[in-house]
């Protein structure tokens, strides 16, 4: 397989459409497919992508969104299905929010499209650009002032085909929201989805990004954001996992006093892959950046965390944090979690830890002293490790529903 | 209701217990004194069953049971409890959470109806008041970020609620100010019952002005060298351990 051969542009796009396609897939000429050598695939494998052919769009079940909607969170949800943008199953977004397809831009809008889109994702990311050669169904947010009611993406996957998904969001200065990307459905698809974010001066996001699809279905993608002067981003992220499962998540600060924290979980088990690469970009001065991720690796498990900082030489006064935990339920289980510092300001601050360990006996038997049983004990401590994560979310209905979830995980996760 | 006997057990092959036996009656408060290193909190941990403690020889029996065969869970719903010197902080689990999981185990245990949500959540509040804790530790993380005198109450509020019949309290009294040394007291002696023993182990008297003990015994070299009424644990205070250490050499 390579990446040249996949990049097959849909038919009938507008022209500055085209130019798009034409543009991602001239960036994957010549490019290797990547395989063990190629150092941001070092730990996951490719194969169970390269082994099947995702060519089958037979629905395989219930397209109801209602089966994944969030108690009490009182969302305004954009609803995508097999990668098709559902107006008819979307609610109606607030006035300050305009939703775009990217394929019935108007000039304007496409302009503006043109000068964010695929410019905040960076280019060494393949994937993406083969996402942008086949783009089609992808839609555009356009955010202004101050959104109340959090905005949530339902991609809902049904099928077992080869799925695209795009997503770029706009924040105006100033502007404020709240952003869910929920990936979901009983699809055994294989999705590639780009989420680009662009963040104007003085806006601020609060974003989660749910990988709680089937656990057959295969990802390949990320999400990408660029923060001007004084913008905050804070990310959520969790991901349960599959036969692969790769996400990349990148936050540029680019403008001065920019802001972001990113918290994360996966929660891989039996022969299951996932592998977060994160990567906070620091090119203006006096931001800060604040990673957390941990992880639950069970049965013959294995993740991969790669946390990277890059600060260029502009970016005096930085300070940015990067901290990874990873339990491991079992003796088989692994996790390849590596820290990667690039410093060329000597003026910042920037601290980073991985750990990688066993839950407490102290801990357990504390618990099972009191009257808990092994399985219960093991399951409460399981769950406050991810738990402690989620104390800080912005939004208490949507913790709620991420709390049942990853108790019912759990749940069935005794030893 | 607790007979320990001839009990010996090591730590990392090192032998601590060498040959302790105690009887406890129902109903009855005894106290458990001596120096750091004989063996006083190993006892506690031994009853328990914490893992790392190895009995090798002897025998308790709780009730009719062998304790010693029991997984730490079943001593615990058999009504066992060691309020812990060091009690463990488990962030992101609450208090409540947690003291409502003990409690369905227990009855889950027994066959009994689970109390209800709300009925539960009055009971744990008023056991907070009683131990002086504000009602918000019940939404905080198990232990997490409490104090000394604050883990010790949480101990305190988890025996009130889980009524046992033997309440082990190791050093419950080290590293509290005298007033909540009075709340610690005051919980145990309102648990007072004549069904419901108690093992206060200690290195101080000052304990014992709050909780009377029926019985004090010194412990030295992990064996029970000396046993009397509270008056011995006067004596103590008096002329400290060495003239005991002394004898038993």
């Amino acid at each position: 397989m390579d990446f040249e051969q996949l990049a097959v542009a849909p038919a009938a796009s507008p022209v500055w459409l085209q130019d798009f396609h034409a543009a991602s897939r001239s960036a994957l000429v010549g490019v290797p497919w990547p395989d063990r050598k190629t150092e941001a695939w070092r730990n996951t494998s490719l194969r169970p992508l390269t082994d099947e052919s995702f060519n089958d769009s037979t629905m395989t079940g219930s397209s109801d969104p209602s089966e994944y909607r969030i108690d009490d969170l009182n969302s305004r949800d954009v609803v995508f299905v097999d990668g098709q943008y559902k107006p008819e199953l979307s609610d109606e977004t607030p006035s300050n929010v305009n939703v775009v397809k990217l394929a019935d831009a108007s000039e304007t809008e496409a302009q503006l499209i043109r000068s964010s889109l695929g410019t905040i994702v960076p280019v060494s990311q393949h994937f993406a650009q083969l996402n942008g050669s086949r783009l089609n169904d992808g839609i555009m947010l356009r955010i202004r002032g101050v959104v109340s009611q959090p905005i949530r993406i339902v991609w809902q996957s049904n099928s077992h085909g080869s799925l695209n998904h795009r997503l770029l969001v706009l924040m105006e200065p100033g502007s404020q929201a709240t952003l869910i990307e929920h990936f979901c459905g009983i699809g055994r698809a294989f999705t590639n989805s780009v989420s680009e974010f662009e963040l104007a001066e003085n806006s601020h996001l609060h974003h989660y990004r749910l990988h709680l699809e089937h656990e057959a279905a295969i990802h390949v993608g990320g999400c990408h954001a660029r923060l001007s002067a004084n913008a905050s981003l804070s990310g959520f992220h969790l991901g349960t996992g599959s036969p692969l499962k790769r996400l990349d998540v990148t936050v540029n600060h680019a403008g001065a006093g920019a802001d972001s924290r990113m918290v994360g979980a996966y929660l891989p088990k039996t022969k299951q892959r996932i592998d977060y690469h994160i990567c906070a970009e620091h090119s203006a001065p006096h931001c800060t950046s604040e990673s957390t991720f941990r992880g639950i690796v069970a049965d013959e498990a294995r993740a991969v965390f790669n946390g990277r900082i890059h600060i260029h030489p502009g970016a005096r006064e930085t300070e940015a944090t990067l901290d990874n935990k990873n339990l491991l339920t079992s003796y088989k289980a692994q996790v390849h979690t590596k820290p990667e510092l690039e410093i060329y300001n000597d003026d910042v601050a920037c601290a980073h830890g991985a750990t990688v360990s066993q839950l407490s006996e102290e801990s357990l038997h504390y618990l099972r002293s009191r009257g808990l049983g092994p399985d219960a004990a093991y399951r409460m401590l399981n769950f406050a490790f991810i738990n402690e994560l989620l104390d800080g979310a912005s939004e208490p209905p949507l913790a709620e529903y991420l709390r049942t979830r990853l108790q019912n995980w759990f749940e069935q996760e005794a030893p | 209701m607790l007979s320990i006997h001839d009990l010996y057990a090591s730590v990392d092959e090192t032998e601590i217990l060498k040959g302790l036996s105690l009887e406890i009656s129902d109903g009855e408060v005894h106290a458990i004194m001596g120096v750091n290193g004989s063996g006083k909190s190993t006892l506690g941990h031994v009853l328990a069953g914490r893992p790392g403690y190895t009995v090798t020889s002897g025998s308790v029996r709780m009730d009719d049971q062998d304790l010693l065969e029991l997984e730490p869970e079943i001593r615990s719903r058999a009504g066992l409890f060691l309020a812990f010197q060091y009690p463990v902080e488990v962030p992101g689990v609450t208090n409540l959470e947690f003291l409502k999981a003990a409690v369905e185990a227990r009855s889950r245990h027994y066959g009994e109806e689970p109390l209800n949500a709300s009925e539960f959540l009055k009971q744990a509040r008023g056991i907070c008041d009683a131990v002086n804790l504000d009602q918000s530790f019940l939404r905080r993380g198990v232990n997490e970020g409490f104090s000394g005198g604050e883990k010790k109450r949480n101990e305190l509020m988890q025996m009130m609620l889980l009524q046992p019949k033997v309440a082990i309290l190791d050093e419950t009294d080290s590293g509290l100010d005298i007033d909540a040394l009075q709340v610690v007291a005051d919980g145990v002696n309102s648990l007072r019952a004549p069904d419901r023993s108690f093992v206060v182990i200690t290195h101080y008297q000052r304990l014992l002005n709050y909780i009377e003990p029926d019985y004090v015994h010194v412990l030295v070299g992990g064996r029970i060298v000396r046993s009397g009424d509270k008056s011995l644990a006067l004596e103590l205070e008096e002329k400290g351990y060495r003239w005991l250490e002394d004898e038993v050499a």
